[in-house]
């Protein structure tokens, strides 16, 4: 092998190790600084969210009623407009609260009833709830 | 001889006298057991009240003493009927008509009401009936002149909504917030529209005849 490849190889390598040490020793944060970048970034923040969603309390899906009205009711973001929906009747209100309760009237058979809300006025995609509802007397 | 008169009128006495008590006896044990079976009965009619759960879906198979039902959430629950126990009906608007097996054919919408286990239910009434979908989106053309609706729903599909001279039609006044009739004119592209029409089997199309529509015109939205 020629002096000037064993120089180069010999020179390659101590440069390889300087540029490492100034890595490990220099650049990289020491332990005490990661202990205490991973305790901030483990601090969890509280962030406010302001989403309420449709929820329905009355009735469960797939309950059977003896009568042939109901009471609808649950929750929404107040303010927002509510249609509730079935083949034979239709109601829109506006929530004045957090919550909402409406009766509604039911058709012999299955009724499928459909609780839209519109959250704002900016959203053309509304909140959806659907339940069958059943109502089987034979009188 | 007057001691053996005696004795045989006390026998007797005795045995007449416990043949009352064993019959008192008796008829109250009787009427117990008849107050207890009907508690019993009212009880057990109560508790299968609680457990009787209702499903609906389309009837996909007939067979025996069995049928497959499919919900509208392609769900198959197998329904087991009794000969004895299960009763058939149709429901009418006004009553519910009783039927049989037999006028029960593939395709048609069925609930059944009874026990359920797993996506087994054990039928105590079987009932035909239609059944009606409700969709929703945002009308993107009205057709030309020809009562039909193109809408895009929210998931994206373009569906063709006939609207028929008996399909109810409602819009949300926007200065009230209340529902009043509306005429096919007076629908825009662009409004919001709820639909809800009878599907005939499980299977998805691209056009339906509209049962009901419900208009919320853009400018709600706009304002």
């Amino acid at each position: 092998m020629k002096k000037e490849t064993i120089l180069a190889t010999v020179f390659g390598v101590l440069l390889g190790l300087i540029v490492a040490l100034i890595l490990i020793f220099f650049l990289r944060p020491s332990g005490k600084e990661r202990i205490e970048e991973t305790k901030s970034t483990l601090t969890p923040k509280v962030v406010k969210n302001n989403i309420v969603p449709l929820e329905i309390k009355e009735p469960s899906d797939r309950a059977i009623s003896d009568k042939d009205t109901i009471t609808i009711s649950g929750t929404a973001k107040k303010g927002s407009l509510i249609i509730v929906e079935s083949p034979i009747s239709e109601e829109a209100l506006t929530n004045k609260n957090d919550s909402f309760k409406l009766s509604f009237p039911l058709a012999r058979g299955e009724n499928l009833i459909t609780i839209r809300v519109y959250v704002d006025k900016t959203q053309t995609i509304p909140q959806i709830k659907t339940l069958k509802v059943y109502y089987l007397n034979e009188e | 001889m007057k001691l053996k008169y005696i004795l045989i009128y006390i026998f007797v006495f005795i045995l007449l006298s416990s043949g009352i008590v064993i019959g008192q006896s008796t008829n109250s044990e009787l009427e117990e057991i008849q107050n207890f079976k009907e508690k019993l009965a009212s009880k057990v009619a109560e508790l299968q009240k609680k457990e009787d759960k209702a499903i609906s879906g389309f009837l996909i198979l007939k067979k025996d003493k069995t049928l497959t039902i499919e919900t509208t959430d392609n769900e198959q629950f197998s329904v087991e009927l009794d000969d004895l126990l299960t009763k058939y009906f149709q429901v009418n608007v006004t009553a519910l008509k009783e039927i049989t097996l037999d006028d029960f054919e593939v395709d048609d919408y069925i609930i059944i009401t009874g026990p359920i286990s797993g996506k087994v239910i054990t039928a105590n009434n079987v009932y035909k009936d239609e059944n009606f979908t409700s969709g929703s989106g945002i009308v993107s053309d009205t057709g030309q002149g020809d009562f039909v609706l193109n809408v895009v729903t929210l998931e994206n599909e373009t569906l063709t909504i006939d609207i028929e001279t008996a399909t109810k039609r409602k819009i949300l006044n926007i200065k009230t917030l209340k529902l009043e009739d509306v005429g096919f004119s007076k629908i825009k592209t662009g409004d919001v529209l709820h639909f809800i029409y009878k599907k005939i089997s499980n299977k998805d199309e691209k056009k339906y005849s509209a049962t009901k529509i419900l208009v919320i015109p853009q400018e709600y939205f706009s304002k």
